[in-house]
């Protein structure tokens, strides 16, 4: 699926390419750094007190567009991204299903840390504002290589009876690791929406807002309350090979 | 210009003399040089860094000695470190099973708490009347082996479980003799849940992580050099009615859930033990003794288990193991088999 997918977007960036004398194509690559990461939905999950700290890693890519007419562009991209990030929360008799109904409950402080390597094909159409200035948006499709979810209970209650945790005295003996690497799915889908400025013909900077509309992890994973859906913002710059 | 170059010198000199103050706080090397009682025969010392722990081999059983006992030792630490709780060379030990506490400060002011620990002929509270009160992860208290969590070489899977307040391995008392009772029981969870006493340290984390696989919950052995002929000790034993085979319902989603099945035959205890030399990621077993059996024993007997050496050369490491359910590890078992152990002994030629 990865070689043909792969396979399919060479062709296109070929004949992109081929045709750019026409300048109805362009080629370009892209440096970019993403900020981000997953957050959990419904988000009356997320528990007062949480934070959030995205570790900035930079994204390489390739594009191609094409001039429909003066003020709108498509594009067809590929591009690496690594996303990481870190959270903590206090949280209450959070629980965490086993696949029988039987239930554990978590009281206490928790941190988690979160990675995820991808490809990432995302289709964008560009509308021209004004001069030099578009609005973009589109959806892209992603293939993740290889994910890691790891979350630390620590000092805290950690029961199947629900009132242990409902009533727990913090601290507690509770320092137990969950690691949920292995339910992160192999793919993602979602829409995205940004800004481009072009700084002259051939160098542009932008930014976008990733938000995926599919779990992070796979569909049988039902062991917690909530769903993850990746949320990221995309900044970089891109520059055009041909004129 | 000149001035400023002075003080940017003199600041630089500053910040790299403060930079170069160490974190170390290492026990790097102990040797002792004398014992308040000369009839103690020294044979080594181990300094295990990765859990902070020393261990004084002595070639004696101490349980036929008179305490306090004193040592004179040197203590080699990193440099610039010293020890916090140690005034002079001498460590007392009040009784065999005694862990005393070294703080050592580094350099720079952090500290770091080792432990020093006497090992000799016998393995420390062999005789199982030492257990201390717990606090499980379900912040109940409960009744762990040992004098306490750091001192005890002894370990139970009593913490994994208090999850769901079940603790299969817990102290019975007769008269004011106190003996291990270890039982197969279950959970909310898990169908199967194998009662065990061995020596070493049972890994929560491990357990956690790992919760539909037992022996990623075990960190098996405690430092050990003797070379004893075996070992004896009292039990009795009484299988569980209903023997059963739980199986993983998704092997690759560990929080899948089990189907259990009745099977044939009956539940049967399980009594090994193995010395080694670990050298690094080398580890060479030079002995090994096991005993199952499902025989119904209802008054304490007292067995004898002879290690059958493979090897001249004494081991680094002892592990004992007791179990109630031999095929505790692959989830078979009989729930409320039911083995009750005391008095061990290792025994010399």
């Amino acid at each position: 699926m990865m070689r043909k997918i792969f396979a399919l977007f060479l062709f296109i960036a070929f004949i992109f390419t081929v045709n750019a004398q026409e300048r109805k194509f362009n080629f370009y690559p892209n440096i970019a750094v993403d900020l981000g990461g997953a957050i959990p939905f419904p988000l009356s999950d997320i528990t007062d007190g949480a934070g959030g700290t995205p570790k900035p890693y930079p994204s390489l890519g390739i594009g191609s567009e094409y001039n429909l007419n003066e003020k709108w562009q498509l594009a067809l991209e590929i591009n690496y991204h690594l996303i990481a990030f870190s959270a903590d929360a206090d949280v209450v008799s959070q629980p965490f299903y086993w696949d029988d109904g039987t239930a554990q409950y978590f009281t206490g402080y928790t941190e988690t840390d979160v990675e995820l390597r991808m490809v990432e094909f995302p289709l964008i159409a560009f509308y021209q504002l004004k001069e030099g200035r578009k609005f973009l948006f589109g959806a892209y499709y992603s293939r993740i290589l290889e994910g890691r979810f790891d979350t630390k209970g620590i000092n805290g209650v950690l029961s199947s009876n629900k009132e242990d945790t409902d009533n727990a005295v913090l601290p507690g003996s509770a320092n137990v690791p969950y690691s949920f690497g292995q339910f992160i799915d192999k793919y993602d889908y979602g829409v995205l929406i940004g800004y481009r400025y072009n700084l002259n013909h051939r160098l542009y900077l932008w930014a976008r807002l990733n938000v995926g509309f599919k779990s992070i992890f796979v569909e049988e994973f039902n062991n917690i309350d909530y769903e993850m859906y990746q949320v990221r913002i995309n900044l970089g710059v891109s520059y055009k090979l041909f004129e | 210009m000149k001035k400023v170059l002075i003080l940017l010198a003199l600041f630089t000199f500053i910040i790299s003399c403060s930079e170069d103050k160490s974190s170390n706080a290492e026990i790097l090397e102990i040797s002792v040089n004398s014992f308040s009682n000369s009839d103690l025969i020294f044979e080594n010392t181990f300094v295990d860094t990765e859990n902070n722990k020393v261990y004084l081999f002595i070639n004696n059983n101490l349980n036929d000695f008179t305490f306090p006992i004193s040592i004179n030792a040197n203590v080699k630490l990193s440099p610039g470190a010293k020890t916090k709780s140690l005034s002079s060379d001498e460590i007392s030990f009040s009784k065999a099973d005694e862990v005393k506490l070294l703080e050592v400060e580094a350099e720079d002011g952090s500290l770091k708490n080792w432990y020093v620990y006497l090992v000799h002929q016998q393995i420390q509270n062999s005789d199982f009347e030492d257990w201390f009160d717990n606090q499980g992860m379900n912040s109940k208290i409960y009744k762990e082996i040992g004098a306490s969590s750091i001192s005890s070489v002894w370990a139970t899977a009593n913490m994994g479980t208090s999850i769901y307040d079940v603790h299969c391995t817990q102290p019975i008392m007769d008269g004011t003799n106190t003996m291990v009772e270890i039982v197969t029981g279950e959970t909310t969870s898990l169908p199967i849940t194998t009662g065990t006493i061995f020596t070493g340290l049972f890994n929560v984390a491990g357990a956690i992580s790992n919760p539909t696989d037992p022996e990623k919950a075990t960190v098996f052995g405690t430092p050990f050099i003797f070379r004893p002929k075996g070992f004896k000790f009292k039990f009795k034993y009484q299988a569980g009615e209903r023997y059963i085979q739980a199986t993983l319902n998704n092997p690759s989603n560990i929080f899948g859930g089990f189907s259990v099945t009745d099977i044939s035959g009956e539940d049967q205890c399980s009594i090994y033990a193995y010395l080694e030399i670990r050298d690094g990621d080398q580890i060479t077993e030079i002995a090994r003794v096991k005993m199952e059996s499902g025989t119904t024993v209802n008054s304490l007997t007292e067995t004898e288990l002879i290690f059958p050496y493979n090897s001249n050369l004494n081991p680094t490491h002892l592990t004992i193991v007791f179990s109630s359910s031999t095929g505790g590890a692959e989830w078979r078992g009989a729930v409320g088999s039911t083995l009750v152990i005391d008095d061990l002994e290792l025994i010399y030629e």
